[in-house]
C-alpha cells in the first residue's frame, strides 16, 4: 500500500486551543500534513505534544480553533451535523481505555454500533461475528469485557471500529495500557487489518516503538506543532529535530556516545554509519576493515527491526592514515551504508 | 394462638386495605416520577459543562427548578401544591388526591439520581460510539441509558423505598395506606398490636422491594 500517494487526509495550518483568555492552551498550532490512503502513520510525541487533539480532530471530536481539514477533499467545517456522522460512519476509532459497554457481552459491543447504524439485523449478526473472528474471539462471544484482559478487550474494541466497514482507524494511544507481549499482538492485528483491508491507520503513540513495529511514515509532534515528518527508516537514520532525538534516545543513545567521545579524545575521526535494508544484512563493515589498511573502535551499535527492513546505525571510530580512511568510507558508501561524520551529520546531508 | 385469630378477624381487612392504597400510591406515583424524571435527568446530562449538548441555559434553569421543589418537604408540598393538585387530578382527597404532590415529591429527587447514575457511565464509552457517527438520541436511550440500567435500578430502590415512606403522610388527606394505618389506630387509639403489625409490614415491604431492585441490578450487571 506504501507508494499510492493519494491524500485521505489534508490538514492545513491546524490549531486548536482550549479555555480562553490568559488561561488559554495551545493544543495545536500550525500543524499541515497529508495523511495517505492505505498507510500506517505514527503520530508521537511527548505527553502534552498535542498527538491525541491532532487524532481527535480528525473525525471532529475535537473542532480545529484555526485551519482547516479535509477528509477526500470535504472541508470537515462545512458539514452538518447529519454530514458529519455520515463522515464518521466512514471511520473508526479506538482508545487507551478500550470504551467498551460493560453491561453488554462481546457479541453486543460489537452489534449494537451496527444496528444503531442501521444495518439490517441479519447482517449486524454475520458482521459482529466475522469481525470478532478476525480479531480471534470466535470463542468469547458471550463474554462480558470484565472476563476479558486488556488486550481481549481491544480485539474487541477494535472489531468494533473496523466492523461497519471504515476507510480509516484511529488510534489513540490504542496500546498505551497493555503489556509488551499484547502490545506486539494489538500492533500485529493493526498491521494486518491494514493490510487485508487496505484501511488507512493513524496511529498516536508516546512509544517509539510502537512507531517502528508497524508505522510506514511517522510524524513527530512537539509542544504542538509538526517536528518532523517521514518515512520511519528516514526519520530513524537521520533525526533532524531535538524532539526526535529525545524520543530515539532510548533506542540510540546519542548523548552517551556523545560523552563517550569525549573521553575517548577521538574527536574528527568518529562516523556514524546507518545501515538500511539490504546493507543491515551484510558484513560490510568486517569487509571493508579487511580491504583497507584501517582499524574501527565500535562506540555504540544498535539494530533494530523495522516494519519492511531491518535498521542499523553503527558509531566508529576510524584509525588509519587519513587517505586510506577516506577510501574506506568510500567503500562503504558503495556498499549501500549511510556515512557520516558525527556531530556534522546534518550539513552533510 | 386465639389471641392471634381474634386480632385477624378485626384487623386483617383494615390491614388489606391498607396494605393495597401503599402499593398503588406507590406504583402509580412512581410510574409517572420515573416517566417525568427520566428526560429531566437525561437532559441535565446532556446539557451539562463538556458535554454533547451542552447548554448554562437549559442545564441552570433544569437545576434551579429541580432545587427549588426538592427544598420542599412532603408534608408541605402536599398541602402547598393543593390548587396545582385540584387541577390536574380533580381532587385533592384519596388516593388520586395524593399521587400529584407524590410526583412532585419524587419526580425531581429520582431525576437527580438519573442524574448521577448516568454520569457514572465512562465518558469514553459516549465518545466511542460518536465517533461512529451514532445519532445523539441513540446515544442517550441505546448507550448512556442502557450502560446505565443496573445503577438506574439500584436508585429506582432507593427512591421507591422513600416513596413508601412519603406514602404514611398521605393519610392527612385521606388517602389510607399503611402509615396512616399505623397513626390512626396504632397511635392514636393506642392499638399497640396495631402499630407492631404495621410496622412490621413496613420493614418487610421495604425489604421486598431492596431484595428486588438488587436482585434485579444483578442480573443486568452480569458482566460489569
Amino acid at each position: 500500500m506504501v507508494g499510492s500517494a493519494e491524500t485521505v487526509f489534508a490538514l492545513r495550518s491546524v490549531g486548536k486551543t482550549f479555555g480562553q483568555g490568559p488561561g488559554a492552551v495551545a493544543a495545536l498550532s500550525g500543524v499541515s500534513l497529508d495523511i495517505r490512503r492505505g498507510e500506517i502513520l505514527g503520530v508521537i510525541g511527548q505527553s502534552g505534544a498535542g498527538k491525541s487533539t491532532l487524532v481527535r480532530c480528525l473525525n471532529y471530536l475535537e473542532r480545529p480553533s484555526s485551519g482547516s481539514i479535509e477528509f477526500e477533499g470535504t472541508p470537515l467545517e462545512s458539514l452538518d451535523a447529519a454530514g458529519l456522522r455520515a463522515l464518521r460512519r466512514r471511520m473508526g476509532m479506538i482508545f487507551q481505555g478500550f470504551n467498551l459497554l460493560k453491561t453488554a457481552t462481546v457479541l453486543e459491543n460489537v452489534a449494537l454500533p451496527l444496528r444503531l447504524l442501521g444495518f439490517p439485523p441479519g447482517e449486524v449478526e454475520a458482521r459482529s461475528r466475522e469481525y470478532l473472528g478476525v480479531v480471534g474471539l470466535s470463542d468469547k462471544l458471550d463474554a462480558y469485557p470484565s472476563q476479558l484482559s486488556g488486550g481481549q478487550k481491544q480485539r474487541v474494541a477494535i472489531a468494533r471500529a473496523i466492523a461497519h466497514g471504515p476507510e480509516v482507524l484511529l488510534c489513540d494511544e490504542a496500546t498505551s495500557a497493555l503489556d509488551p507481549e499484547n502490545t506486539e499482538a494489538i500492533l500485529r492485528l493493526i498491521a494486518a487489518i491494514n493490510e487485508r483491508y487496505g484501511i488507512t491507520v493513524v496511529l498516536v503513540t508516546h512509544e517509539m516503538r510502537v512507531v517502528q513495529a508497524v508505522c510506514d511514515r511517522v510524524a513527530v509532534l512537539d509542544g504542538g506543532e509538526l517536528a518532523e515528518l517521514g518515512a520511519v527508516v528516514d526519520v530513524y537514520a537521520d533525526p533532524r529535530h531535538p524532539a526526535t532525538r529525545r524520543l530515539l534516545a532510548g533506542i540510540l543513545p546519542r548523548e552517551m556516545t556523545a560523552s563517550l567521545i569525549d573521553r575517548l579524545g577521538v574527536h574528527g575521526s568518529v562516523y556514524s554509519l546507518t545501515f538500511r535494508g539490504q546493507a543491515a544484512g551484510r558484513p560490510a563493515l568486517a569487509e571493508t576493515i579487511k580491504s583497507f589498511a584501517v582499524s574501527a573502535n565500535i562506540l555504540a551499535a544498535n539494530i533494530i527491526e523495522l516494519k519492511r527492513e531491518p535498521f542499523g546505525l553503527l558509531v566508529i571510530a576510524f584509525s588509519g592514515a587519513k587517505a586510506e580512511v577516506g577510501r574506506a568510507l568510500a567503500h562503504l558508501r558503495e556498499l549501500g551504508v549511510a556515512v557520516r561524520e558525527w556531530g556534522n551529520e546534518h550539513e552533510r546531508d | 394462638m386465639s389471641g392471634i385469630s381474634v386480632f385477624l378477624r378485626e384487623w386483617a381487612p383494615y390491614i388489606a386495605q391498607a396494605v393495597g392504597e401503599t402499593f398503588v400510591m406507590v406504583g402509580v406515583s412512581l410510574a409517572f416520577s420515573v416517566a417525568i424524571a427520566l428526560p429531566l435527568g437525561a437532559l441535565l446530562v446532556v446539557t451539562g459543562p463538556g458535554r454533547p449538548r451542552a447548554s448554562r441555559l437549559v442545564h441552570g434553569a433544569l437545576n434551579l427548578l429541580i432545587n427549588l421543589v426538592r427544598s420542599l418537604p412532603f408534608i408541605i408540598l402536599l398541602f402547598f401544591m393543593l390548587p396545582v393538585t385540584k387541577a390536574i387530578a380533580g381532587t385533592t382527597i384519596g388516593v388520586r388526591g395524593v399521587i400529584v404532590p407524590l410526583v412532585a415529591y419524587s419526580a425531581p429527587y429520582i431525576a437527580r439520581l438519573i442524574e448521577s447514575s448516568l454520569l457514572e457511565v465512562d465518558r469514553g464509552v459516549i465518545e466511542a460510539y460518536e465517533a461512529m457517527g451514532v445519532r445523539g438520541r441513540d446515544l442517550v436511550v441505546q448507550v448512556l441509558i442502557r450502560e446505565a440500567r443496573p445503577s438506574l435500578l439500584r436508585s429506582l430502590t432507593i427512591a421507591t423505598i422513600g416513596l413508601v415512606g412519603a406514602t404514611a403522610m398521605a393519610g392527612l388527606v385521606g388517602a389510607g395506606g399503611l402509615g396512616d394505618l399505623a397513626y390512626r389506630f396504632g397511635f392514636v387509639r393506642y392499638e399497640n398490636a396495631v402499630m407492631y403489625v404495621t410496622v412490621a409490614l413496613l420493614i418487610a415491604l421495604v425489604q421486598l422491594i431492596q431484595t428486588i431492585g438488587n436482585g434485579l441490578a444483578r442480573r443486568l450487571s452480569k458482566g460489569g
